[in-house]
């Protein structure tokens, strides 16, 4: 056997591991939200309202955001190398908010009263938006995804309605007036955080066979750094004292070990192995796979940071109890194989390639004309 | 009519009987307060001082509470209360993170007592009105106020330093303790929510 047919044996079962390996998270996630609607939110970490579901909720929309944008951005020309992987994008994009979906069921106390969202909306909430843009969204990708004739126009509009999902969620913490949350630079973050995840979760699908891919990435996590010093100088310039905190509760408090963590491990490490000339496929993969985790982190950070220092009170501490880990695992493996099943089922399969290309010849004469 | 509620600092003790008759008046289980009294302390010997802070709901004028609930769960009613609907609460704890005060309560279970014997007869009697999975806090015991009766912490600080009426009423006692002390102060008058509980 040559060395090629070899690895691409090896890349078959590794392959074919994957479905039941991402089913089997999604079971335990799924295992994990019935053992609290039975025993309660007490099997949550007792600390912060707000932890690591939705840190992953916030993670799993950016990245259906971001494939979005990515289907966008090949059907309009700006990543043509992604022009043939429309239909990967979007189950991808489709199973990515249906996963953030399952992560705010888990994160409910009342999951049961979810129905108020329709009889009793209140507009003035973040989250009536949030919940608006993402339905909207997921019906525009699934009409996108099954629509025999090609539109680059309604990819277009799901991408601008994509792009509101990143900023209201962006918003729900910017409007806040805790500390390391009141920042305008918030939406910024989490729309480069989104680009980011997308970039990253397609270079681990593909390896290196997206050369643009690696330079957003290598332009964009340098940028995510950055965007983090910024937040703390301009925070800690005045000397405000909320700020300040939260600060030195990232570089030298309880969070600090995440937060050198994220810049390491989520930051500079995949950028040197994307910048390293002598890379492998393999290493590709693992930079993205860091960068992934890199953005949960952050994103775990910035929401311990706004609640940890609460007013009048001592500093709180925050890990995840069990049933969460059991739940972030889960809300990623479900996204994992809900995309792999789709794929299987309607992917770019040579007939979909096929039937993509004969598509592809009246959107081309409509965009000429 | 406007409830609000005037807390003298001066003659708090910091004895936490306010939030004990809340406990027992409103029944919440463990690790659940709906008020408080945070002590700090400042300077150093021989210039050394503790300080009692008593927190609760600040049932304010413009609620960032209310604002960002999704489901119109917590509200703001016509007599100034902040009022918290458990049949339309989600639970998704919003409310908790947008409170300035940090005075909002998750209930993450209701078959949990302080001993370890299991439930007291008053535990069984009372924990069953607390739903799992929603967010409580300081209802300025309207339960009383319907009756005519103070909340019960104001009935029960041993130093009166508690004053609760109506901020509308001329003739209430908060309105002349506001008047006779110009200077009373609000929690984060920043965050812009206008609270009704006033420091003396």
């Amino acid at each position: 056997m040559t060395n090629s047919a070899s690895n691409e044996a090896k890349r078959s079962t590794a392959g074919n591991l994957i479905l039941p390996v991402a089913g089997l998270l999604a079971v335990i996630g799924i295992v994990c939200w019935v053992l609290q609607l039975i025993l309660g939110p007490t099997v949550l970490a007792d600390s912060i309202p707000w932890g690591v579901y939705i840190a992953a909720f916030f993670l799993l929309a950016g990245a259906g955001s971001g494939l979005v944008f990515t289907a966008a951005a090949g059907e309009w020309g700006l990543l043509p190398a992604l022009k043939d992987k429309r239909r990967s994008l979007l189950i991808g994009a489709a199973a990515s908010y249906i996963a953030a979906g399952f992560m705010i069921l888990l994160d409910l106390g009342q999951p049961v009263q979810i129905y108020n969202f329709f009889v009793s909306p209140n507009f003035t909430s973040m989250f009536v938006w949030d919940f608006l843009f993402l339905l909207v969204t997921v019906v525009l990708v699934l009409v996108c995804f099954f629509r025999k004739e090609k539109s680059k126009w309604l990819l277009g509009l799901t991408a601008v309605t994509a792009l509101g999902i990143v900023l209201i969620e962006g918003w729900i913490l910017a409007v806040n007036s805790a500390g390391a949350w009141n920042s305008a630079l918030i939406p910024v973050v989490f729309l480069v955080e989104a680009i980011v995840v997308a970039a990253a979760v397609l270079l681990v699908a593909k390896g290196d066979a997206f050369e643009p891919l690696k330079k957003i990435l290598i332009g964009l996590l340098p940028l995510l750094l950055i965007f983090s010093l910024i937040e703390m100088f301009a925070g800690n310039y005045m000397g405000a004292s909320e700020e300040a905190a939260g600060t030195k509760l990232l570089l030298t408090g309880s969070l600090a070990p995440f937060y050198w963590g994220w810049v390491v491990l989520g930051v500079a490490l995949p950028f040197a192995l994307l910048l390293w000339k002598g890379k492998s496929a393999a290493m590709v993969k693992v930079a993205g796979v860091l960068a992934v985790c890199g953005v949960l982190v952050a994103k775990i950070n910035l929401l311990v940071a706004g609640q940890a220092l609460p007013f009048e009170g001592e500093q709180i501490g925050y890990f995840p109890s069990i049933v969460e880990i059991g739940g972030l695992l889960g809300g990623l493996g479900l996204a994992v194989f809900l995309f792999v099943l789709g794929k299987k089922f309607f992917g770019d399969t040579p007939a979909a390639a096929g039937s993509a290309q004969t598509e592809a010849a009246p959107a081309k004469a409509e965009a000429e004309a | 009519m406007r409830y609000g509620m005037v807390i003298s600092l001066s003659r708090c003790i910091g004895c936490n009987s306010c939030s004990i008759a809340c406990k027992h008046e409103n029944g919440t289980g463990p690790g659940v307060f709906w008020r408080r009294v945070v002590i700090t302390e400042s300077g150093k010997y021989p210039q050394a001082a503790m300080h009692a802070l008593p927190l609760l709901c600040n049932h304010c004028e413009d609620p960032s509470c209310a604002k960002v609930c999704p489901v119109k769960a917590t509200q703001l009613d016509d007599n100034g209360m902040v009022t918290i609907d458990a049949k339309k609460c989600i639970g998704c704890r919003y409310c908790m993170t947008a409170c300035p005060y940090n005075v909002r309560a998750y209930v993450k279970s209701n078959d949990k007592g302080y001993f370890d014997e299991g439930l007291t007869e008053y535990e069984k009697a009372v924990y069953g009105e607390h739903k799992v999975g929603t967010v409580e806090k300081c209802t300025f015991c309207a339960q009383r106020v319907e009756e005519g009766r103070d909340p019960a912490c104001v009935a029960t600080c041993p130093a009166k330093a508690l004053f609760f009426g109506d901020l509308d009423d001329p003739a209430s006692q908060v309105v002349k303790l506001l008047k006779d002390n110009p200077n009373a102060k609000t929690l984060k008058p920043e965050a812009g929510t206008k609270p009704k509980v006033f420091y003396i």
